[in-house]
């Protein structure tokens, strides 16, 4: 025994140097290894020396950039590249663009003049020609773009564009501004390439085309696409001939960076000069202005309770509304960070303001209405009863992967419904748009952008028309079938926004839903980066104003 | 030697009386719990550990202390259910194998060697994730991957002291196949089994905790510790408290019933370590 | 050793049949089927009529064997079709993303071994002494820390407060630090307890008494005949490991926003795109099934007993003297080179 111990002693000390040895020759090859790839990551960021240069942290890059491929348009606008026939300023309100000006001629057809000496990146002139074809490429291969207006023909005359549409439709200008119709240049590649591949097949010619619009299209933004890596980066430098004066910056990398407390993190270890939608909560962290600056403005979207128009307790009217009453929701507005909603468009666009909010909380108004028609609680489990049964709701919401919003939303409602004796459920669950489609549900939760295009008229048409394809709820109103149906007709911006806001006020009247708050869209800057402006409309982010001091 | 016995035998009841307590803690949270989990107070909210709230407040305004104590209840109960179950339905099939041999062992290990392809965690994502969140369906994906281990540790044992005399004797002398399997073979399998199921306690917490934190277990608003954490990634910076505690809670519970299992097993099987 | 790995390959076969079906079978009892989340994933909500007739069209309306032979066919062509999410197909968003979550998984066991190795000989060498002890502890509470928690601290403390990584996860070195860290440190604390019994095993064995008494120095027989004797069950639990840093990499990885399969899946059941989450499945069956015959494969190269066994090579001559006989295997040759 004893010798056994005396040689472990020996092997200890012998060992103990071997050991140290190893480590270090370990930690070496570690220290190799890295130095290696650091040489690799120093060329990348090469792009930022010289010039005026800014990072962004995005939530979300997709995987090309062909604006007419899913959604990805919105971030070819975002990020300053891509660029549509009109915009939506400050206000949510029209502003020309790409083209100056433009009548309508009569019902379905409208004519747009396309503005002078305005050039692709690539330097070729954008005329009418060339935003007809970037518009019918949208319409070739985007189902999307047939919700927004339904396309009879186009016709293309020096700079002078005329779109016919097959039914009026009074939201046509606003929806041309969905980066969906981003103007570019379809024929990028066999242009471009023309002196060198002159022996080039077409075919070819046009594949090479459609590779360049998934990594670099042409378009005519302040900043042109440099480089590309879905889902993750895309650097932009700028545009020396852009119409509309000189950027404000030489050259940006745009980061993905999808978790908001990651985007968070990064503007506070200064990777990041400059990232939008941050967790309310949060912001509180950038209050140091002399370190940063908060932009912020109400934007089109909702957080919504729909209730099923048709269920077991909902198609009640007085349930919902008791449910309507029970729910406070100027304090969850203000705990998520946002304003209370009423109606359902938000007061970024003018037929959301002044809605008569007919069911602010009251909770005794509530109980009275229950009480009335009967509903009182007889067995005294603190759930009032309809027909001997306990009125329990069952109140669907997706499994909280992302925002967590609707989940604090959902146990607040059910924690204040309590109170006025209604029962309530809640599910989590991932197939929420099952749920929500086969109307298996009492209450569910959404976030929906009820003007995309900052018109009313979209949303009305899927949402809430009798039978329409989202309308979850089953709301049916006949009356508010024929005011949506009269809004298409429509055209002068001023009416549609009241006949809008009319339509708003009869659903909330029905207590067909509970708009529970309207988002704020923020953005959140360094404070030596200037001008940035946090639009309503959220496919805006940089623009050629931006600069860095 | 005998010392040594005696060392495993007190750490071992020692170890049991904390784990003891941590369970009774559990049993009776609700009594103790000085606040109701439930309850939301939109006043108080992501209010910091103090006075009122000894572990803070989150979102919602409740009680993060209150929260853990009754979320150790649902993520004990789970946590034991889900090891009885692995345990019983593992061991009933490795030795239906193991003991009945040829056809039924080969089906049993060629779905074993399936399974086992699986990395574990990567399957009961995957399952929960396809099925969709909840209890069920999270227990039906950590079921499929866990069990296949003692299935297999019970099939070699059986079909090791299969041959051995005192059972060829027991068949000779006319008993049944499931008298041999509950009087003979079953006793002498059972300590190691014990000893696997009190080794995984601490491991199924936490595989519990890290698909409840992917969003794939628990339903809100009941307090669970790895929803209550996947909770508080957003308000690390806000509100630490939030994450710091119910994380305690799951490493302490772990770091006992570790150590619960470690000395199961020294008591059980001293030549195993 | 060449019928070892051949019949090891078509034992693979099955298996990966076996997998596939089981993924498969999972996938359709999911509550939504393809046919409608094509649609759903076009933003648009289907009729039950359209959805009756795109059933069809589909063939989903098939038995499921019948489905199941349909698709493998495909899958053997390449083709494990459509994400519903992305409009790309499921191979090429796995290709996109698995380099990322192979680098960090490989740097993390890499990482991991190079703490364990280490502490894992010196706690056996050092056996109860106040270095055993310190390790221990620390290794059992690094046992019972769940990963998730121990990233988030990390992150609050390294990245937000101190500020001394990144908390972006771009591509580089740098930012792939506290993934790796948070994967490899919990998985290197069972490690060296697992390595501070093989060693001790093979410390005790006779034939280490009777290199001590031939007069071998203690650092070679420690090289040269403990460790690569004790390597045989590390390496076995290694090919184990690497499933559970797979699957713990899918939540590391959304945590530190790591561009990684772990990342895409989490993803993917975000959206729920079946054939994403399928493909995921089956693509870490397949390198973790892979990766462990390499490992078995290697361990019958490595250990001599099962080596000579399968060449018919005749008698193991006296369990305790071969090791001192024999020592040159190739591994132990490299690591008298390393040295």
């Amino acid at each position: 025994m004893n010798g056994q111990i005396n040689r472990n002693r020996k092997i200890k000390k012998r060992f103990l140097r071997s050991c140290l040895a190893l480590a270090a020759a370990a930690g070496m090859a570690v220290l190799g290894a890295c130095g290696s790839s650091d040489s690799t990551a120093g060329t990348d960021s090469s792009a930022s020396e010289g010039g005026r240069h800014l990072n962004v942290a995005l939530f979300w890059i997709s995987t090309t950039l062909d604006p007419a491929d899913g959604y990805n348009g919105w971030v070819l606008s975002r990020i300053g590249a891509g660029e549509t026939l009109l915009r939506l300023d400050m206000d949510a309100s029209l502003e020309p663009c790409l083209a100056d000006s433009w009548e309508q001629a009569d019902e379905n057809t409208w004519v747009f003049h396309i503005r002078d000496g305005v050039t692709f990146s690539n330097g070729k002139p954008v005329d009418a020609k060339a935003c007809m074809d970037g518009i019918q490429r949208a319409f070739d291969l985007n189902d999307r773009a047939e919700e927004y207006f339904q396309l009879e023909s186009m016709t293309a005359e020096g700079q002078t564009l005329t779109i016919r549409t097959k039914e009026p439709s009074g939201a046509v200008l606003n929806n041309l501004c969905e980066p969906l119709f981003t103007i570019v240049d379809v024929h990028a590649e066999e242009s471009g390439a023309g002196g060198e591949a002159s022996g080039e097949k077409a075919e070819e010619a046009s594949a090479r085309g459609e590779k360049l619009l998934d990594t670099a299209p042409v378009c005519t933004g302040p900043y042109i696409v440099s480089s590309f890596a879905p889902e993750s980066k895309v650097e932009l430098v700028k545009n020396e001939h852009y119409w509309d004066g000189e950027p404000g910056l030489d050259t940006i990398t745009i980061n993905q960076v999808a978790d908001s407390d990651s985007r968070v993190m990064a503007m506070q270890s200064g990777e990041a000069d400059l990232t939008t939608t941050i967790d309310n909560t949060s912001l509180a962290l950038f209050s140091d202005e002399s370190q940063y600056t908060i932009y912020e403005t109400i934007g089109p979207r909702a957080n919504v309770v729909y209730m099923n128009n048709k269920s077991g307790f909902l198609s009640d009217l007085v349930i919902r509304q008791a449910v309507s009453y029970g729910a406070d929701r100027r304090t969850y507005a203000e705990l998520i960070g946002g304003e209370m909603g009423v109606g359902l468009y938000s007061t970024a666009l003018p037929c959301g303001q002044d809605i008569t909010d007919t069911y602010a909380w009251n909770p005794e108004a509530a109980e009275q209405l229950l009480d009335a028609a009967g509903y009182v609680d007889t067995d005294g489990d603190g759930i009032r009863e309809k027909d001997g049964q306990n009125i329990v709701l069952q109140y669907y919401l997706s499994a909280d992967h992302g925002s967590s919003d609707a989940t604090i939303i959902a146990q607040a409602i059910q924690s204040d419904v309590q109170k006025v004796g209604i029962g309530m459920e809640l599910v989590q669950t991932e197939n929420l748009s099952d749920i929500k489609s086969s109307h298996s549900f009492d209450l569910c939760s959404a976030n929906d952008s009820t003007a995309p295009t900052a018109d009313p008229e979209v949303f009305l048409l899927l949402h809430y028309l009798t039978g329409a394809s989202a309308n979850y709820g089953e709301y049916s109103n006949s009356e508010v079938d024929q005011m949506i149906r009269q809004l298409q007709t429509v055209f002068e911006p001023e009416e549609r926004q009241k006949l809008a806001h009319e339509i708003s006020q009869r659903i909330l009247d029905d207590a067909a839903c509970l708009y529970i708050s309207y988002i704020k869209g923020n953005t959140v800057t360094a404070s030596r980066v200037k001008n940035a402006k946090q639009f309503p409309i959220d496919y805006y982010i940089i623009t050629k104003d931006i600069t860095i001091e | 030697m005998r010392k040594k016995r005696n060392w495993s035998r007190i750490r071992f009841f020692m170890i049991l009386g904390i784990a003891l307590f941590l369970i009774l803690l559990a049993a009776f949270s609700s009594q103790l719990a000085p606040m109701d989990p439930l309850e939301t107070n939109f006043r108080e909210s992501l209010q910091p550990p103090g006075a009122g709230h000894l572990c803070g407040t989150d979102k919602l305004g409740r009680d993060v202390f209150s929260r853990i104590l009754c979320g150790a209840g649902n993520s004990f109960f789970l946590t034991f259910f889900m090891v009885l179950l692995v345990t019983v339905i593992g061991t009933a099939i490795g030795l239906a194998a193991g003991y009945l041999g040829r056809a039924a062992d080969t089906i049993l290990m060629r779905l074993i060697d399936v399974l086992l392809a699986f990395p574990d965690s990567v399957f009961a994502i995957a399952v929960a994730g396809i099925m969709g969140a909840g209890i069920f369906h999270t227990v039906l994906a950590l079921a499929l991957v866990w069990w296949t281990k003692y299935a297999r540790l019970t099939r070699s044992m059986v079909a090791n002291i299969r041959e051995k005399e005192y059972i060829i004797e027991a068949r000779f002398g006319g008993a049944g196949d499931l008298r041999i399997l509950g009087k003979y073979i079953l006793p002498n399998i059972l300590p190691q089994i014990i000893i696997m199921s009190a080794l995984d306690v601490g491991g199924m917490m936490m595989s519990l905790a890290g698909l409840s934190f992917l969003g794939l277990a628990s339903q809100p608003p009941a307090p669970e510790w790895g929803s209550m954490l996947y909770e508080s990634r957003q308000y690390m910076q806000t509100a630490p408290w939030m994450m710091i505690f119910p994380g305690l809670a799951i490493l302490l519970t772990v770091i006992v019933f570790n150590l619960l299992g470690d000395s199961v097993r020294d008591l059980l099987d001293p030549k195993g370590q | 050793m060449y019928r070892y790995i051949g019949k090891r390959l078509i034992q693979l076969i099955f298996v990966l049949l076996g997998v596939t079906f089981l993924t498969f079978a999972v996938t359709s009892a999911a509550p939504s089927d393809a046919a409608e989340m094509s649609y759903l994933s076009k933003g648009f909500t289907p009729s039950a009529e359209l959805l009756e007739e795109t059933r069809k069209e589909m063939g989903l309306k098939d038995p499921l064997l019948i489905r199941y032979a349909r698709w493998l066919s495909d899958a053997l062509h390449g083709d494990l079709g459509q994400s519903y999410s992305y409009e790309e197909s499921v191979l090429a968003q796995l290709n996109r993303k698995l380099p990322g979550t192979l680098r960090l998984a490989g740097a993390a066991l890499v990482l991991m071994l190079l703490i364990a190795f280490p502490l894992g000989i010196l706690t056996a060498v050092y056996k109860n002494s106040i270095v055993d002890y310190a390790v221990r502890l620390i290794t059992f509470v690094g046992n019972s820390i769940p990963n998730f928690w121990l990233a988030l601290i990390l992150m609050f403390v390294l990245a937000v407060k101190l500020k001394w990584f990144p908390v972006i996860g771009s591509d580089d070195w740098y930012s792939m630090i506290l993934p790796m860290v948070t994967l490899a440190v919990p998985l290197a604390c069972s490690y060296i307890r697992q390595i501070r019994v093989a060693v001790l095993e093979e410390l005790s064995q006779e034939y280490v008494t009777g290199a001590r008494a031939r007069g071998l120095s203690e650092r070679r027989i420690m090289f040269c005949h403990v460790l690569p004797n004790s390597l045989v069950p590390v390496i076995t639990l290694i090919g184990l490991s690497i499933g559970h840093l797979l699957g713990g990499a899918a939540i590391i990885e959304t945590i530190f926003s790591w561009q990684g399969i772990g990342n895409m899946v989490v993803e993917a059941i975000r959206n729920r795109d079946y054939p994403v989450i399928q493909g995921y499945v089956i693509w870490m069956a397949l390198i973790y099934v892979l990766i462990n015959l390499a490992v078995d494969i290697a361990c019958h190269l490595m250990d001599p007993l099962q080596r000579r066994r399968l060449k018919g090579n005749g008698k193991a001559d006296g369990a305790n003297g071969w090791h001192i006989n024999k020592p040159d295997t190739g591994f132990q040759k490299e690591m008298e080179c390393k040295r």
